[in-house]
């Protein structure tokens, strides 16, 4: 089993890998990051890391010899509706999709084209639309239909037409050229789109298989991942066997992502959060993914379990109403004055017990375009003299209540009354408005209902990717429902392949920190704990766990 | 003047009755004293119900703090001492406001009868076959959560079994002599009836089931709260404090003991004295 | 009474199409889009109204709500949910166990502890285990259901380490959310058998009973009990009907896939075709029980079974 920890080694995670075993640099990166002394824990290679990567791997890198696992069970805390591969994303299903499926590559920054293989074998871009892409000519499903480009095709035109994501619309066609080679081909020139696609959005299967389901797999499931599903009760459990078959024989080539390393997988479904840790004590389940910060600090500091902080996909921020007639409209300085006076450090310590990190601009830092230079530039850094200072310049009139609207969690409720209170301090009166998903995804483009929105965003790939939610398309406003024409220049250069340059996402950034239109607050940890003889997991680009790729140790038992 | 000298020895009774119930009475005690905490909160709190200590976070119990601190450094001590009022005015509120609908529409079908009546029960029969809780969790989704459509959305689930109650009282009493004496004799109008000699004679059970309303509302509102459809913050109300903290409950089980135990001292307080009010009014119970 | 069983039986199509009608209205009025839920917040207003247009969100009022009716009252067809794309029967069939055994375990629950507590209180009236006995009714069904839920798993998972915590599989699953959902019930038993049970003992052939020189115990137990039980049958089936609707909170708390969870988690996502599809059905399956409570009532008590012939 050594070389398949080697594998891992490979895939260019040398750098996180490295940090593992290496108390005084793990706890480095732990206090960067807010983490809670792991540096405290005992021997220091037993320790959790922070995965800058936010990628592949954290790897405790303990000397302990690894083995095959037999039975784990692992608790997810979204339900799972439908194992379809094209259906509509929730987050039940991302949890479990790249272990029922594969997709055609992985995001991966040691490459040249930024993307390796898992059906892919190599490919190639073209031109600014179209990417050509040439798989493996030995792949088979679990029930021994062979893959090639006419099933590729097949997937991504129908995943098109099925409509379920927004990017839908964005295919133009996937098209075969010889038998294991297709040309995925955009009806727009936009960055990372494609990409996206491929490693994320469209899960491959045999045209075969899907045509032969009597339920088009939304239970039951035949693909080419290492894993077969042979036990799903809806809304409970899914129990997955290793596919002894698994197509892929050459084991130096098995993607990162396509491991097996445990013979039978049982997710359990747990939607209660306080009910996720009581599982993982009571041995229920070996691995707790996506715990809340609240609830995987009470792990930390015990010995029988490893605690994998890994920067999150997501990031929180806030946005103001600039239409006409709102409050916020054509006034920077009073919406620069209400991030002034938010405490973006307290916000990290307040809510999310240290594990998060405060944000330096709109979009991740992981995202392969994220500049560096950003980190050390002023970023409404918590001045509340400034803050009362810009509120006064202003003019705005500080009797009027401020709405501020958010989709209602319990992570948002408590971000929600701690920037209430921050706003206070300068003499601004909030109202809470936390709204159930539905009613806010409706009113937020509604300008009489909110003058504040804190949401969430996921940022994974490319910082420019965000850049749409400030495009005006059609009838559909800019989130902060400003109407700005420099903006929307803006906006639509940097999502294209040829103005995505470094100065003109420069500019950008620039420009909407001066206008101050968002505001990124910090990046939340994603914790994922397990036993403490499963020794490394393995996340995807998203965040989301996949057991089958975890490490497990001698001293695993199942 | 031979009436209310009548109602009012009626009235002693029930008290006297009801004075030999130990639980009853400390429930009332209980609820007094609740009652003017609430009142009082403003003054007796000891800080603010929103300040926020950062320095506090999860504060265990102190001579500062004596329930501790929540997960934002706030004192738990003043948010339920503050949250007395959300959540008794919840209670409250929500029964007051089913008790008019149920006045509306069950004094519409006990006293007119026909196809009134008909076509309230029907009505009623199809609300009340779709489940409670869910209709309280589809109106709060259709109004939004908000202490005002939290109370509205409980008190409309909640609202068919006062409509029953008080049309079968009207229908008991509205063939008696006495009404169509005064109907005859006095020329009385149909409201007036209702007002004059309905209402006080419902008024009895009407009394035991909504001081139990009060105490299934309050538990109904900590249910929404669960589900995410409950008040919103920083209102203190005790349901969104107990479900906010569940996941500190292992941690820092003070911030999840203090809001629980008040709650249920609460609502048994409540359902001890409506116990003990069904036991002093009703005659059949008599010794 | 035959005669009577098809009068009510049909006396509960309108209601039920009633019930659809309210159910379609509210849903019609609330304010949120499945078709953004299915494509995610990014998606533009442009994409949202293709959809909806596919999904024949946009037509008339009265043209979804008779399409609606026709489907479920004609075809016998609840639909298909949005986001699962399976049929709304089929998730009913899979889900409706889970349910049915937590209000089934709930109601023997119930039983098997209002009523004695109930006859201990009646039997003991103002006495100090009167009070006990009302007390420990009352306590259980004082504290919200999460929360109570939540504790019982702290005891018997965490310290003691003999029930699993959440989920279903075994029967050992349903032991805490059996016992969390059942307290509600005990104390309305409770009270029901004991104020059914004081006005039975109070009544002439009770007292007659005794004064011929029964004893104390069969006078109670013999002659007093069964029919003081009587009004207990239709409390039991209601609060039946009631709990397979009503076990949102608990199946949501113990991760139990039952109805419950199925329709808190559509009115979320605003997958219409299965909260109405399922508020129909328990509106119908409500119904039926409430029919059969009545004449298993008609049985049992002779007195209205005489009105019937």
């Amino acid at each position: 089993m050594k070389r398949k920890v080697l594998a891992l080694f490979l895939v260019g995670m040398m750098t996180i890998t490295m940090l593992a075993g290496c108390s005084s640099k793990n706890g480095d990166a732990d206090s960067s990051a807010g983490l809670t002394q792991s540096g405290q824990q005992q021997e220091g290679n037993e320790d959790q890391q922070l995965n800058t990567a936010g990628e592949i791997l954290a790897e405790t890198g303990s000397e302990a010899e690894t083995a095959q696992a037999k039975e784990v069970s692992a608790a997810i805390s979204y339900d799972v509706s439908n194992l379809a591969p094209w259906s509509s994303a929730t987050s039940g299903r991302l949890s479990l999709m790249q272990t029922l499926y594969e997709y055609l590559a992985y995001y991966d920054s040691e490459s040249d084209t930024g993307l390796s293989g898992i059906l892919m074998k190599e490919c190639e871009r073209i031109d600014d639309f179209t990417m050509r892409v040439t798989i493996y000519d030995s792949i088979y499903d679990s029930q021994g239909n062979h893959l090639t480009a006419q099933d590729v095709a097949f997937c991504f035109n129908t995943w098109a037409e099925m409509g379920n994501s927004v990017k839908c619309k964005l295919l133009d066609s996937c098209s075969v050229v010889d038998e294991y080679t297709v040309d995925i081909k955009l009806n727009t020139d936009s960055v990372g789109d494609i990409e996206n696609m491929m490693c994320g959005l469209v899960p491959i299967v045999t045209q075969a298989a899907y045509e032969s389901s009597d339920d088009e797999m939304i239970e039951h499931v035949v693909s080419t991942s290492p894993y077969i599903v042979t036990d799903y009760v809806e809304g409970s459990t899914l129990t997955v066997e290793k596919n002894e078959n698994y197509w892929q024989k050459d084991e130096s080539l098995i993607s990162p992502f396509s491991l097996a390393n445990a013979d039978k997988i049982t997710f359990r479904i747990v939607t209660e959060a306080s009910q996720v840790s009581t599982n993982l004590e009571t041995n229920v389940v070996d691995i707790a993914a996506n715990m809340s910060s609240a609830e995987a600090a009470r792990f930390e500091t015990d010995d029988n379990y490893n605690v994998f902080a890994i920067a999150g996909s997501n990031f929180h921020w806030i946005t103001f109403n600039c239409s006409e007639g709102g409050m916020f409209y054509n006034n920077p300085d009073f919406r620069k004055a209400v991030c002034y006076a938010i405490d973006a450090a307290g916000i990290v310590e307040g809510v999310f017990n240290g594990g998060a990190k405060v944000s330096r601009a709109y979009g991740n830092p992981e995202c392969v375009d994220y500049n560096k230079a950003w980190d050390s530039e002023e970023y409404y850094e918590y001045n509340i003299e400034k803050a009362k200072e810009l509120l006064a310049s202003s003019g705005a009139d500080t009797s009027q209540v401020i709405r501020i609207m958010y989709p209602q969690t319990s992570v948002n409720n408590s971000m929600a009354q701690i920037i209430q209170s921050y706003l206070l301090e300068i003499g601004l009166n909030c109202e809470l408005l936390g709204y159930e998903s539905a009613l806010y995804q409706t009113y937020k483009t509604e300008a009489g209902e909110w003058d504040i929105i804190l949401d969430e965003k996921q940022s994974v790939d490319y910082v420019t990717s965000l850049a749409s939610t400030l495009q005006v398309s059609g009838s559909t406003p800019a989130i902060c429902l400003a109407e700005d024409e420099k903006l929307q220049e803006l906006v639509s250069l940097v999502q294209s392949n040829e103005g995505h340059t470094e100065e003109n996402i420069n500019a950008y950034m620039g420009y909407i920190k001066d206008e101050c239109y968002v505001y990124a607050i910090c990046q939340a940890n994603i914790y994922h704990v397990t036993e403490s003889s499963i020794n490394g997991i393995v996340t995807n680009f998203k965040g989301w766990l996949l057991p089958g790729c975890a490490v497990y140790t001698k001293d695993f038992e199942r | 003047m031979d009436k209310r000298y009548k109602s009012e020895s009626q009235a002693l009774a029930v008290l006297k009755r009801m004075s030999r119930n130990k639980a009853s009475l400390t429930g009332l005690v209980i609820l007094s004293i609740l009652i003017l905490i609430a009142l009082l909160a403003a003054w007796i709190m000891p800080y603010s119900y929103t300040k926020m200590d950062m320095a506090n976070r999860f504060a265990k119990p102190s001579f500062q703090h004596l329930f501790g601190c929540d997960e934002l450094g706030r004192d738990i001590l003043s948010r339920l001492i503050y949250g007395a009022r959300y959540s008794l005015i919840l209670g409250l509120g929500s029964v007051g406001l089913s008790v008019i609908f149920g006045l509306m529409l069950g004094s519409a079908a006990g006293f007119f009868g026909g196809i009134v009546d008909s076509v309230i029960m029907r009505f009623l029969d199809i609300f009340s076959s779709i489940p409670g809780m869910l209709m309280a969790v589809v109106i709060s989704a259709v109004l939004g959560s908000g202490f005002g459509n939290c109370i509205l959305a409980i008190s409309v689930s909640t609202m068919p079994q006062y409509v029953r109650l008080l049309r079968a009282q009207i229908m008991s009493i509205r063939n008696m002599e006495y009404l169509e004496a005064s109907a005859t004799l006095q020329n009385c109008s149909k409201l007036r009836i209702i007002v004059k000699h309905v209402l006080p004679n419902s008024l009895s059970s009407l009394i035991v089931t909504a001081t139990m309303g009060v105490a299934s509302s309050i538990l109904m509102a900590a249910g929404l709260s669960y589900v995410g459809l409950g008040v919103q913050p920083p209102n203190p109300e005790w349901g969104a404090m107990l479900s906010g903290a569940r996941s500190y409950l292992r941690d820092y089980p003070h911030m999840v003991i203090f809001p629980g135990i008040v709650l249920a001292v609460t609502v048994l307080s409540l359902n001890m004295l409506g116990d003990g009010l069904r036991d002093a009014l009703d005659p059949k119970l008599k010794k | 009474m035959t005669k009577y069983v098809i009068k009510r039986l049909l006396w509960m199509i309108p209601v039920a199409v009633g019930v659809a009608v309210v159910i379609f209205t509210i849903l019609y009025f609330t304010p949120g889009d499945p078709a953004v839920m299915i494509l995610g917040s990014s998606a533009t207003f442009e994409d949202r109204q293709a959809l909806r247009e596919t999904m024949g969100l946009n037509d008339a009022y009265i043209v979804q709500l008779f399409r609606f009716l026709k489907d479920t009252f004609i075809e016998f067809n609840l639909g298909t949910s949005y986001f699962t794309n399976k049929a709304v029967t089929t998730e009913i069939a899979a889900r409706l166990p889970y349910t049915f055994i937590l209000a089934l375990g709930s109601m023997i629950l119930s039983c098997v502890a209002g009523i004695p507590l109930g006859i201990t209180a009646a039997v003991n009236q103002n006495k100090l285990s009167d009070r006990i006995s009302m007390l420990i009714a009352l306590i259980g069904v004082s504290m919200p259901q999460f929360w109570i839920g939540l504790l019982l798993v702290l005891l018997f998972s965490v310290h003691l380490g003999i029930l699993p915590p959440s989920g279903v599989g075994t029967w050992q699953h349903y032991i805490i959310p059996v016992i969390a959902t059942s307290l509600g019930g005990i104390a309305t038993q409770a009270r029901l058998v004991r104020s059914s049970m004081l006005e039975v003992i109070r009544s002439d052939y009770v007292t007659t009973a005794r004064a011929k020189g029964v004893s104390r115990f069969t006078a109670v137990y013999k002659h007093a009990l069964p029919n003081a039980l009587i009004p207990v049958i239709t409390q039991v089936g209601t609060s039946f009907g009631k709990t397979l609707g009503g076990t949102i909170v608990i199946e949501s708390v113990f991760s139990i896939p039952g109805i419950g969870n199925y329709m808190i988690s559509a009115v979320n996502n605003r997958d219409y075709p299965v909260v109405r599809g399922s508020v129909v059905f328990l509106a119908v399956a409500f119904s039926l029980i409430v029919l059969l409570v009545d004449i298993i009532y008609a049985y049992v008590d002779p007195r209205i079974k005489a009105q019937y012939k």
